[in-house]
């Protein structure tokens, strides 16, 4: 099953994270897409808490479009420690990075 | 690494709290320049006082500095912890208007909204530094309500002449060394060191943790700024390419942390709360 997050213009916080997962349920198994094109900024906390729920509660890719370039590394860094990188897709418009 | 002092150093020596008749006293009368740091540390102070069940009292600052120090609502900050100062009163902002003042952090909410705020102010005139702003006090205000089991405190502030904004986050709780204790740190310097490298043993528990002050002060770095930490008996000021520590006198208890961002001054003198 694929699941869609928005996030909205700003992000802070493993509360917050943890928030919006929760609206989610269980994802394991499924596909999580996450449209960050309304994002300014967000915090690595809010990053790496989301990774941890969403990559940690098992599921399958999570692929992030359009996020801004300093939360897509903070992104990457928390899918690496996770040990989950393989399945963080990082998008772009024009591109598809997989991290 | 250079070992040295720092201006943000030599201003914990203004917040030196004397015993004087049974009172904690802090004088700042000849403190020519009143910092977010100097704020916060004093709102810090005065909290602890109360919980200590120990009078507060503020001497100065005098003349301009008082009334910038009073629009950013410190003599409210002591009246409201039952200490005593000598700030004119002042007529307060709209905090809509102006959402810089002294703010209480008693949970990871008052931290993310006032560093929403502080974003949408800057966002229009400096993205890079609003977004800087934001995460890294976002990401502070969180590790004191996580960490120092007390109430922080932080403001920010814009300094036209200096093309500078500066926040800062201050508590008066337990200090790194208490939080990062078997957890890789043995005194104030090694915890300080932990800290900003984000390696403590905090990621054996989740790997993804402890990333929020080595984040903030890559961030702030990448902009030319600085970071200037003080816990315990340790201070550390970070930039770009310099490394400043040095033992901090005397010591702060808790947890006392300052940044500092680039700013052209014509984005500057388009905030309202440019104190210049």
């Amino acid at each position: 099953m694929t699941r869609t997050l928005i996030l909205p213009r700003l992000v802070a916080g493993r509360d917050f994270a943890d928030d919006m997962a929760d609206k989610l349920g269980s994802v394991e198994g499924d596909t999580v897409l996450v449209d960050g094109s309304g994002l300014l900024t967000g915090t690595g906390s809010f990053a790496a808490q989301l990774v941890s729920r969403l990559l940690g509660g098992g599921a399958a890719q999570l692929v992030v479009s359009d996020a801004p370039d300093q939360f897509a590394d903070y992104l990457r860094n928390a899918a690496e420690a996770l040990g989950a990188a393989e399945r963080l897709t990082l998008q772009r418009r024009a591109s598809v990075v997989t991290a | 690494m250079a070992t040295g002092s720092s201006a943000a150093a030599s201003q914990l020596e203004a917040l030196t709290a004397r015993w004087v008749r049974g009172a904690q006293v802090v004088d700042l009368r000849d403190v020519s320049w009143i910092d977010p740091l100097h704020l916060v540390a004093v709102a810090a102070l005065a909290h602890a006082c109360q919980r200590a069940d120990v009078e507060f009292r503020l001497l100065g600052p005098s003349g301009p500095q008082a009334s910038y120090a009073a629009r950013m609502r410190l003599g409210v900050i002591i009246d409201k912890f039952g200490g005593s100062h000598d700030l004119p009163t002042a007529r307060e902002r709209d905090r809509h208007e102006s959402l810089l003042e002294i703010t209480e952090l008693t949970s990871r909410a008052d931290a993310d909204r006032m560093a929403a705020l502080v974003h949408d102010r800057v966002y229009p005139l400096d993205p890079r530094a609003a977004a800087a702003l934001h995460n890294g006090l976002a990401e502070i205000g969180a590790n004191v309500c996580d960490h120092a089991e007390s109430t922080g405190f932080m403001a920010a502030q814009a300094i036209g002449r200096l093309d500078q904004l500066r926040f800062a986050v201050a508590d008066r709780g337990v200090g790194l060394l208490s939080t990062l204790a078997g957890r890789g740190a043995h005194d104030d310097r090694s915890a300080v060191d932990l800290a900003i490298s984000g390696e403590s043993r905090l990621k054996d528990e989740d790997a993804t943790r402890g990333s929020g002050l080595p984040n903030t002060i890559e961030q702030v770095a990448a902009l030319g700024g600085a970071v200037f930490i003080a816990s315990g008996a340790a201070t550390v000021q970070l930039g770009a390419t310099d490394v400043w520590r040095c033992t901090a006198e005397p010591a702060w208890e808790g947890t006392l942390l300052e940044g500092r961002l680039p700013a052209p001054r014509h984005a500057l003198q388009r905030l309202s709360w440019n104190e210049d």
